[in-house]
């Protein structure tokens, strides 16, 4: 084999020793260490090997997914599963392999499913594997990988069982509650786990409730009269009860640790200020919209200096400067290709820009 | 941790030990329950393959606006077995043995690519059309096996 790296490396041991950077001494001690080192193309061809395999197994299987029984098959995707848990006891690459055992268990869910033309939804699928990935998961998962993919299968699962049942559940007025009780259940897990997916789940509940608070400001821009949403009593009850829920789970907190007022206030009123739109009627009005969404992040700007979190700060100043630009862009798009618009659009960026590097400045100074 | 290390293995492994003894169920199942060979219409008559999946309705020319019913095999119409409505709400009288709810649904069949391309064109040739085993599970659920233009005209229960 053509040693490449051990070439690199010696030509380079001798343009320091020519450069007299290194003495001959020097320059000989360190071919001989760097000739000790195992080739470093050795593991890499390995990989390449092992994956070479691995692709050629499931090529061949695929190519021949019709001829091979389904008691075959499915024993086979079992024998995989039971190997991976097993290398994860063992402890051997185990963030990546709970990965990999994760993702398998919801194929083998899909498999069986497949093999027995099952005509379950996803909803169902998707909740199954919750079940069985959960308890592995949430016990010996720390990577945020793992964290996320759960996630995303909470959200896939939650969201397919809503659609599922979306028309029932409209039939029932039980939209926005079912909506509310889900933030809720989620932003109420530090009180079951305190660890550090307790934490994840709260964080990314009031995620799920600042995006959809900030999204709903866009219902300004539509033109419909209270009168014409059927829905009102829905959406009225999901807010209460998510208004109920929220500063339930933040009096449960408090009991730990001394609680922050401002925070429990925005965070109650948030599911409000979603639905007020909703209950107002559109205002027919981009500049309303942007109002609504500049005033909430303002709030959140707020608070995160209160809080002296930076890099909140910076986010919610950075989102009312994008969002002035987009209003400007929506008002004014037909003028931006003349040169009064032209002129305004460039004034109007060159504030926009002294404005936000003047708050972050202060912010970074407050910090 | 030591001590943790069965509870550890169990958590990793009885997942995996709780599908395959949902399969196996599944597989035990199949060969006690009641099946009939019904002939099935593409959802789109031109087209029944979406990817590797045919989408199809059971051909049950009686069954249209049915919520819940009881498929009879006919001798005289073998593949298009009768279907008499049936309570969705209690469970079905003792002489259905082939309760199925929402009959006229559209339903998906997975077949390999080689397969489903060989199943379009038996489609295409065969005047009758293409029949399917439905397994009943009692409850109201179906599902399928052996899609083809031949099989065997009625009941295939045990």
């Amino acid at each position: 084999m053509i040693d490449l790296h051990g070439r690199a490396v010696r030509s380079r041991i001798e343009r320091w020793r020519d450069a007299g950077l290194i003495d001959d001494e020097t320059a000989g001690r360190l071919a001989a260490f760097e000739a000790s080192r195992p080739a470093a193309g050795v593991p890499a061809l390995t990989v390449i090997g092992a994956l070479s395999v691995a692709l050629g197994i499931v090529a061949i299987v695929s190519a021949n997914w019709d001829q091979i029984p389904v008691p075959a098959r499915l024993g086979g995707h079992v024998a995989l599963n039971l190997a991976i848990g097993i290398a994860v006891w063992t402890g051997i690459a185990r963030e990546l392999l709970i990965l990999v055992l994760s993702a398998s268990t919801l194929g083998l869910l899909a498999h069986v499913g497949q093999s027995f033309q099952l005509q379950g939804g996803a909803a169902g699928l998707l909740a199954g594997w919750l079940a069985l990935a959960t308890p592995f998961t949430w016990a010996l998962a720390r990577g945020a990988a793992n964290r996320w993919l759960w996630t995303a299968g909470l959200f896939a699962a939650a969201g397919t069982a809503f659609v599922e049942n979306a028309d029932a559940l409209a039939d029932a007025g039980l939209v926005g509650t079912s909506i509310a009780l889900f933030i809720v259940a989620g932003y109420a897990a530090p009180l079951a786990d305190r660890g550090a997916w307790g934490r994840h789940l709260h964080a990314v509940m009031l995620g799920v409730l600042v995006t959809a608070a900030s999204a709903a400001q866009t219902v300004w821009r539509s033109d419909f009269t209270a009168a014409d949403l059927p829905a009102g009593a829905d959406v009225i009850a999901g807010a209460a009860c998510a208004t109920a829920g929220l500063l339930a789970v933040h009096a449960a907190l408090a009991r730990r640790a001394p609680g922050r007022p401002w925070l429990t206030a925005f965070v109650a009123a948030s599911p409000a200020y979603a639905a007020l739109p909703f209950l107002a009627g559109g205002a027919d009005s981009a500049v309303v919209a942007a109002l609504g969404f500049c005033l909430y992040w303002w709030a959140i700007s707020q608070l995160a200096h209160a809080a002296g979190l930076t890099g909140l700060y910076r986010l919610a100043v950075l989102a009312i400067a994008a969002r002035v630009v987009v209003v400007f862009i929506e008002a004014f798009g037909g003028l931006l290709f003349t040169g009064v618009g032209l002129v305004a659009g460039g004034v109007l960026l060159l504030a926009v820009g002294w404005l936000v590097r003047r708050l972050l400045r202060n912010a970074g100074r407050a910090a | 941790m030591r001590g943790h290390r069965l509870p550890i293995l169990a958590l990793l492994i009885l997942p995996t030990l709780a599908v395959t003894a949902w399969a196996a169920w599944l597989a035990a199942e199949r060969t006690a329950q009641p099946a009939l060979r019904v002939a099935i219409t593409g959802y789109d008559p031109r087209d029944l393959l979406r990817g590797h999946y045919l989408e199809f309705r059971l051909d049950l020319a009686d069954a249209d606006g049915l919520a819940c019913a009881c498929l009879h095999p006919d001798p005289a119409t073998p593949r298009h077995p009768a279907a008499v409505p049936a309570s969705c709400g209690a469970p079905p009288p003792r002489d259905c043995r082939h309760f199925i709810a929402e009959p006229r649904q559209v339903y998906r069949y997975y077949a390999a690519e080689e397969r489903a391309l060989a199943l379009q064109e038996e489609l295409a040739a065969t005047p009758g059309g293409i029949a399917v085993t439905v397994h009943f599970h009692g409850d109201g659920t179906v599902s399928f096996s052996n899609v083809s233009a031949g099989g065997v005209a009625g009941s295939t229960s045990p």
